[in-house]
């Protein structure tokens, strides 16, 4: 139910945010850059800025990581092969599946509230 | 229709079985991720997971599914000098990074008892395909650019392989870590891992992109794994034998 209740708190605020090209900013709402929280994901955590002009979401931005929990390099240096290295370049033609990183709609979603939450105190 | 996609576990999970009377097959495959996410979703105060993190639930009355996941998430530690660990900051353990490889391989099982030689399951970018496609050829995937969603920088045919690939966010030429967040954290923009099934390079690309540059050196250490990454610059770095499954 709560998550129901976010869910519904989540596009009543974008539709209070984006909508109608109102004029008026909304009560209570702060200008400024809010942080969501990070929220795991099946992807790893998902973070999200928004910007908020004139009482509406003018940006929203993902600042993501992956399962990133330690930093200390084991590998060592001195052994490592060369490796053969390329340009990306835009490839055409079908494919039947596309392997990517992708944002999680659910993580993206709570975070983007957090930051509401923010701006609306 | 032999091919459906369905938001699963907050992802968009692709399903494609090349027989006909498929449909059962589809609906068996989405019934095996619901469970999964039922199970080990953090968003589900009762899922399992979150009531073994909340002390609700002692470890020794854990269920088989969460044994075989954490014992595979600890074996990725170690296998991984400690770059994928399950322990959260917060406390508790989060095995997301691992679960979802783990659920399609799984999925994949239950097709191939099942008699189906010929499939793709695609979850979140992550790719399990066994046969081939509905044309009666291998199957063909692409990766995707990390700077531009849509667009193919490479074609593979994996050829019953599993693809996975891990990734940021770029923005301008920073990569954020939610946890450092004025910190950069890596150059890295993406890894691409093909390895002898789903679980594998789904474990072993997070294990990668969490060491940043080093993590396509750590693949090519290891047997049976090949790896594409690609730098924020959108130089690509290849392991020694990930040419033989490129098509383009």
């Amino acid at each position: 139910m709560k998550r129901l209740k976010q869910i519904a708190l989540f596009f009543g605020s974008l539709a209070a945010l984006f909508g109608n090209q109102a004029k008026t900013a909304q009560a209570g709402v702060k200008d400024g850059t809010f942080d969501g929280a990070a929220y795991d994901a099946y992807y790893g955590p998902v973070q999200v800025e928004i910007s908020i002009k004139g009482g509406r979401i003018v940006d929203a931005t993902a600042l993501q990581s992956p399962n990133h929990r330690r930093t200390s390099l084991i590998i060592n240096q001195q052994a490592l092969p060369y490796l053969r290295q390329e340009v990306i370049q835009a490839q055409s033609g079908r494919v039947d599946a596309v392997s990517g990183a992708t944002l999680t709609s659910r993580a993206y979603a709570s975070s983007v509230m957090d930051a509401i939450r923010q701006a609306a105190q | 229709m032999n091919e459906q996609t369905r938001i699963v576990m907050g992802m968009p999970v692709a399903v494609a079985i090349v027989q006909d009377g498929a449909k059962d097959l589809i609906e068996a495959v989405f019934g095996w991720f619901d469970q999964v996410d039922q199970r080990f979703s953090l968003y589900r105060s009762d899922s399992e997971i979150s009531r073994f993190n909340s002390g609700q639930i002692p470890q020794g009355a854990l269920s088989d599914e969460m044994r075989d996941v954490l014992a595979m998430a600890e074996q990725t530690r170690q296998e991984s000098h400690g770059f994928f660990d399950v322990a959260r900051p917060s406390g508790g353990c989060d095995p997301t990074g691992i679960v979802k490889g783990w659920a399609i391989k799984k999925a994949a099982l239950l097709l191939a008892k099942k008699g189906v030689q010929n499939y793709c399951i695609n979850a979140g970018g992550d790719i399990q395909s066994a046969g081939v496609n509905f044309d009666g050829e291998p199957w063909r995937l692409g990766i995707s650019s990390p700077f531009r969603s849509g667009e193919i920088i490479k074609v593979l045919t994996p050829d019953g392989a599993g693809v996975a690939t891990s990734g940021s966010y770029v923005r301008g030429q920073h990569i954020w870590n939610p946890h450092a967040p004025a910190e950069k954290l890596s150059d890295i923009a993406s890894i691409t891992v093909i390895g002898p099934d789903i679980l594998e390079a789904d474990r072993f690309a997070t294990a990668a992109f969490a060491m940043g540059k080093d993590g396509v050196y750590f693949i090519e250490g290891m047997p049976a794994l090949e790896a594409y990454q690609i730098d924020v610059s959108g130089m690509a770095t290849q392991t020694s034998a990930f040419e033989r499954y490129v098509i383009s």
